[in-house]
């Protein structure tokens, strides 16, 4: 099986594109493959104008920000940011301690070195840092310094794999914020491979979704968010999760007389014995019966506090069928377990995707058939 | 006003701690004592004796203070036999962590044999070094060697090469060579397995896709710590050579290959001179315990960096 099969992305210069999906998508796969660490049996990959599918790694003027920072533990910060630059531009001769004094131009080089150094320093504010040892640093200055290294030679292609992901939540969140500014300011083109759904929307140009190595989607946030191609898809950009009702069990309820005012998602294809009606927690509501409104029957599971809003979870008396609605976190109190209430969702957010989605177009956003 | 009962929860944490030590002290002690029995005291009865003429089966001893260590820098033979260990070390040592370096590099940049290999080169450490310096000792024969018979076919002179004094040390310390490589390799292996991948990735990005650069940015700083222990192992079993010794040339040719354990050994079992044999003792343990101190307490501290 191959990892990753008939993959095609485009990004224009300057981009920030996301790729995201589940673990063990392709997803890094892809980003290594760009950089030259997987070997790729098939295609081209194209940077600018050449094909860099041949080239060595460090031949493709890309950047590289591993998860785990790969910084070189025994060389201080100052070292490990010039490492690419004393790679590239000094001799194995003049990098040595003492015969590089010898080498003609070697000490020219090395105050270049250090002049680009002392620059990027200044621009990720890790000054104070420079004559530490990776050990010696937090994560957040860790995952600094692996940026810079990153950043240092000036690459046409950025690519960041999950290096917000050893960060804890408060400080991923400032760090995404300045990552995106930071692109901003240098301009880089940028992969940023991450399986945070609310990272990628949050600082992304476009998002392309991955799942079982193929490209599924590929778009904004918002056409991600509003027009899914596909149930998984839709699913994977759903906080908690997307609610899922089997058509007929819909169209069972509302041929019962529950649903009257819902006449409109009274469609052929709701009576389609495959197909799913799916919509988003944040596009239902949850009503107490006495409010006499047409919905659908449900009983209240249980409710979870999240700050603002709370979710509550119900399930349909007819099949089982576990939805979540969001609520006001401040109505939690108001709804008991085992109580009985009705269900609304709007129809012009919801889709009716096909149950066995395995021929979903790639790259090409479908206007999944909203209701 | 609040009452707060000041007994219970004083006197608790201490108690705690008082019982944890004393079960911690009682889980530790039978290892202590075996270590004190059977290492501390009989190294402080060879300290004791070498400041005493103690001569085996004698009745009583004298103390006669530094006598035995003069004696001991002053005799011709235990100044040779320190010269030729030290000449022994200073071979063995580097030749066999410089080859257990490259044979680890070699095995590891291959896939194919890289079992096989692994298990050829460690074959010497876990045979019988006694039963292999016989085999050496038919493979060196000066007429039906092995050896030998390749070097007159290719048309060079035969070599006595455990009784000519100007190559029987080096012939052991090929042999001492052969022995360590294997141990020095295995170590090597799994020191560089432990090296992150993506370290190397990373180096690879920055430019150092392969050959020197990579081993120069990652794999020999990264190795840091295996080399130290390498290091301070192969040298203390380089000072210890004995069995080479005893099997193969008594120390001879007139002494050529005498080393620091065979000597003690000749001068505590053969001559009965147990403090000058003491002394001689001491001053290894001096030696071996010089370098294992240097290790923990100093290097160690430089070559760990995460």
């Amino acid at each position: 099986m191959a990892a990753l099969d008939d993959v095609s992305l485009d990004v224009a210069p300057g981009e920030f594109v996301s790729i995201i999906g589940p673990s063990g998508c392709g997803k890094s796969t892809l980003l290594r493959s760009i950089a030259g660490l997987e070997r790729v049996d098939a295609g081209a990959i194209l940077i600018g104008d050449r094909d860099v599918r041949h080239l060595s790694p460090s031949a493709r003027e890309v950047a590289f920000v591993f998860q785990s920072y790969a910084l070189y533990p025994h060389l201080t910060c100052r070292q490990n940011l010039a490492a690419p630059l004393v790679m590239r531009e000094m001799s194995a001769l003049g990098r040595a301690r003492f015969l590089g004094r010898l080498v003609p131009g070697a000490s020219r080089r090395r105050a270049s070195i250090a002049e680009r150094v002392a620059r990027i320093a200044g621009q990720l504010q890790i000054e104070g840092l420079l004559d530490r040892r990776p050990d010696q640093l937090s994560g957040g200055q860790r995952q600094r310094v692996a940026l810079g290294r990153a950043l240092i030679r000036e690459p046409k292609l950025f690519l960041l794999d999950e290096p917000l992901a050893n960060l804890d939540a408060a400080l991923r969140n400032t760090t995404r914020a300045e990552l995106h500014a930071l692109q901003r300011r240098v301009g880089a083109t940028t992969l940023f491979v991450t399986h945070d759904q609310a990272e990628a929307m949050a600082i992304s140009d476009r998002i392309a979704i991955m799942f079982d190595g193929k490209l599924r989607q590929i778009g904004t946030p918002d056409q991600l968010y509003r027009h899914p191609a596909d149930l998984d898809v839709a699913r994977f950009l759903s906080q908690p999760w997307l609610n899922v009702i089997p058509a007929h069990v819909l169209a069972e309820a509302l041929a019962g007389g529950l649903g009257g005012g819902m006449a409109a998602t009274r469609d052929a294809a709701l009576r389609q014995a495959g197909s799913v009606v799916a919509f988003r927690p944040e596009h239902a509501s949850i009503h107490r019966p006495k409010d006499r409104v047409q919905g659908l029957g449900v009983e209240i599971v249980r409710a979870e506090h999240a700050g603002a809003d709370a979710n509550l979870f119900v399930r349909l008396p007819s099949d089982g069928t576990q939805c979540v609605v969001r609520i006001a976190s401040a109505e939690i109190m108001g709804w008991q377990p085992g109580a009985r209430a009705l269900l609304r969702f709007d129809p012009e957010a919801a889709w009716i995707f096909p149950l066995q989605d395995a021929s979903a177009d790639v790259a090409v956003p479908r206007a999944a058939g909203a209701v | 006003m609040v009452a707060v009962p000041d007994t219970a929860l004083h006197a608790l944490p201490d108690a705690t701690h008082n019982g944890e030590g004393r079960a911690g002290m009682m889980l530790a002690a039978p290892a202590a004592v075996l270590l004190f029995v059977l290492l501390f005291l009989p190294s402080c009865g060879v300290l004791v004796m070498s400041l005493t003429d103690y001569q085996f089966g004698m009745p009583s001893f004298d103390v006669v203070g530094l006598a035995n260590y003069k004696a001991m820098l002053a005799d011709p033979r235990v100044r040779n036999s320190f010269y030729n260990t030290a000449l022994y070390v200073g071979t063995v040592a580097p030749v066999s962590i410089a080859l257990g370096l490259l044979l680890a590099i070699l095995i590891e940049a291959q896939v194919r044999f890289r079992g096989l290999f692994r298990a050829v080169f460690f074959l010497p450490v876990t045979a019988t070094l006694v039963a292999m310096a016989t085999a050496w000792e038919v493979m060196l024969h000066p007429s039906f060697g092995l050896v030998n018979t390749v070097l007159s076919e290719l048309g060079f002179a035969r070599q006595r090469f455990l009784t000519d004094p100007d190559i029987a040390l080096w012939s052991l310390a090929a042999i001492g060579v052969w022995k360590l490589v294997g141990y020095n390799t295995l170590l090597f292996i799994a020191g560089m397995s432990t090296i992150p991948r993506d370290l190397y990735e990373a180096a690879s990005i920055d430019g150092a896709e392969g050959g020197w650069g990579r081993f120069a940015l990652v794999t020999w700083p990264l190795l840091a710590p295996v080399t130290l222990f390498v290091t301070t192992i192969t040298l203390i079993r380089a000072f210890s050579e004995f069995e080479t010794v005893a099997v193969l040339t008594h120390g001879g040719p007139n002494g050529a290959t005498d080393m620091m354990l065979y000597t003690l050994f000749e001068e505590a079992f053969k001559y009965f001179d147990i403090g000058l044999a003491s002394a001689i003792a001491v001053t290894f343990l001096g030696f071996v315990g010089a370098l294992s101190i240097l290790k923990v307490g100093y290097f160690d501290r430089r070559v760990h960096y995460v």
